[in-house]
């Protein structure tokens, strides 16, 4: 099972996350289940995974109290090596740099985002090469911030990080 | 010879006294003629006495130097007759109007070679039956002045309306600039409602095909004489227990979230109102001050409470767009003062004939030697970049226009109030 963590103040945008990570096919996920725990506040969020660990983090970018950066670096600290995405419609470009370089960002998804690209994305991020994440935890943490080589701007506005060395 | 210097009536008279004087006077006469003449050759304007054949009788010195001056070789002229002057300095028909009216004043340009001209004033006044005296002032220099003021009074029209479309611009492009702050706000506001109902869109696709095909599995079961059991597998396998339970919870969600698009987009339309400059209307200033707080509160939000206590007020004779400026202004400030958490107030009541909008906040305050300039165009204590330092000076120019005051309280640490008060009804 993969255990997916969102957080965005707006319980809508958790609603349709929810949704949309359900239209994923177990079997492009060699047949895992995907749990999805979505929250409001990022502070239940961190309080969370304190006794849980993710797969994978999406977070809002502008949410009360703490942002998405502030969460991510929370989150790092408590599960350094669970890959982090940040979904947003704030498209503030200081803001996207900020969060590429402080949380080393996996990806970042503007709102509105495509379900199709989402999709893919949270099955690339959780089977990286078709191999099963929890495998390869252990090594990502040590390489994660080594292995990004190239920040990119793609037609959509996205940015997307790229390592040279496919994974 | 008295006639030579019988210039004015009341000299005539002294000439006329002298010459019915016994002797005694006469002398004392001769001495008056000899003053008199001393005093016209002192005088600095040309002064000429000549005849209707317009041989001249006397010319003081200043005529000679004047007469010198509009010659092509500045050489003294002989000034015989008047044409010795100038060729065009008299024409005939002045004459003649000073023969029937008894004067005439008029100007002419002579030519005086090289390109140059002279301007002259003449004055032309008929002296006893056949003779006429002539003052000639040299005005080439009051009409040059007068030209170059003219001159220099119209540069001074295009500066202005240059200023004045200058100002136009930094107004604007105070308002854009304000716009700009807000966009990335409003575009936050706006992206996550369109972002879940496309999403919500896409999944109801989904849902929909599933329900398709969920029609199309009973219609082959029916055909097939199925019962409830295989009914129960097809509803089992399509999971169209979730989907009952989805799609109405997928709709109402949707449909909040396109009533907030179009509520935002309602505000933006109320707080941006287009209206000429001059369309004063009665408006109720709680509307405004709600449009504008819902414009900005994608800014405030993250930092801010709003506490808002609205009074009974009447309708303000204003320029609705431009008052939500001046609140927007504000409140922004207000926004920007708080550091971390904080408390914004909103107080409007009545305060005999103006109604008074209080903005308040508990941020960082302003520092005393600061408080004096806030209202000054371009002073700004945010980094450059981030304010024109237009926002309270135009806010001040609004009000102004408004017949209104705007004053601003402040403890630094402890926050800042400002206090707009306006008339209800504009004076007339």
């Amino acid at each position: 099972m993969y255990r997916i963590l969102l957080v965005d103040d707006e319980p809508n945008i958790l609603s349709a996350l929810r949704r949309c990570l359900a239209s994923i096919d177990v079997g492009e996920l060699d047949g895992e289940a995907l749990k999805v725990e979505a929250f409001t506040s990022p502070e239940q969020a961190l309080e969370r995974s304190e006794e849980q660990d993710f797969d994978l983090v999406v977070s809002d970018y502008r949410m009360p109290g703490m942002d998405g950066v502030e969460f991510l670096s929370a989150m790092m600290e408590l599960q350094p090596a669970v890959p982090r995405m940040i979904c947003s419609g704030y498209a503030d470009r200081d803001a996207i740099i900020a969060a590429v370089n402080e949380v080393q960002l996996a990806r970042f998804i503007g709102k509105p985002w495509v379900d199709e690209e989402l999709a893919a994305a949270v099955v690339a991020l959780l089977r990286p090469g078709g191999t099963r994440v929890r495998a390869q935890k252990a090594l990502r943490a040590q390489a994660a911030s080594a292995r990004i080589t190239r920040v990119e701007q793609d037609d959509d506005g996205a940015i997307v990080l790229r390592s040279d060395d496919p994974a | 010879m008295s006639t030579a210097i019988a210039l004015h009536a009341p000299i005539e008279a002294a000439s006329r006294a002298a010459r019915s004087a016994p002797a005694a006077d006469a002398a004392r006469a001769d001495a008056m003629e000899a003053t008199l003449r001393a005093l016209v050759d002192a005088v600095p304007t040309a002064t000429l006495l000549f005849d209707a054949d317009q041989q001249v009788r006397y010319a003081n010195p200043a005529a000679r130097v004047l007469a010198r001056l509009c010659a092509p070789d500045k050489a003294d002229r002989p000034l015989a007759v008047v044409g010795d002057w100038h060729p065009e300095l008299l024409n005939s028909g002045a004459l003649h109007l000073c023969s029937m009216h008894g004067s005439w004043s008029g100007e002419v340009i002579l030519g005086v070679g090289r390109g140059q001209h002279k301007i002259l004033l003449l004055h032309l006044s008929r002296v006893g039956a056949d003779l006429f005296g002539m003052t000639v002032r040299d005005i080439t220099q009051d009409s040059m002045r007068e030209s170059e003021l003219h001159a220099r009074n119209a540069e001074l029209e295009v500066a202005y309306a240059k200023l004045q479309g200058a100002q136009e611009q930094v107004m604007q492009s105070e308002k854009l600039a304000s716009i700009g702050q807000l966009a990335a706000g409003v575009a936050h506001e706006i992206n996550n409602p369109i972002g879940y109902v496309n999403s919500n869109l896409s999944t109801l696709q989904r849902y929909i095909s599933q329900l398709f095909s969920a029609i199309q599995s009973y219609e082959a079961a029916l055909a097939g004489g199925a019962g409830a059991t295989e009914a129960e597998s097809i509803r089992q396998k399509l999971d169209l227990d979730f989907l009952v339970g989805d799609v109405p919870q997928l709709l109402s969600e949707s449909r909040e979230g396109i009533d907030r698009v179009c509520k935002i987009v309602r505000d933006l339309k109320d707080f941006a109102r287009k209206e000429r400059s001059e369309d004063w209307i009665k408006a109720d200033i709680h509307r405004g001050l709600d449009s504008t707080l819902n414009i900005i509160w994608n800014e405030l939000k993250y930092k801010a409470q709003i506490v808002k206590t609205f009074g009974e007020l009447p309708p303000v004779e204003c320029l609705p767009s431009e008052l939500n400026q001046v609140f927007m202004n504000v409140l922004m400030n207000a926004g920007q003062a708080i550091r971390d958490q904080g408390i914004i107030t909103v107080t409007t009541s009545v305060a005999g004939e103006r109604v008074r909008v209080d903005i308040g906040d508990d941020g960082e305050g302003i520092p005393p030697d600061v408080l004096p300039r806030v209202f000054d165009p371009f002073f700004t204590t945010k980094p450059v970049g981030s304010g024109t330092g237009l926002g309270l000076a135009i806010s001040y120019g609004i009000v102004s226009k408004h017949h209104g005051t705007i004053e601003v309280s402040s403890t630094p640490g402890q926050g800042t109030l400002l206090r707009i008060e306006l008339p209800i009804a504009q004076p007339r």
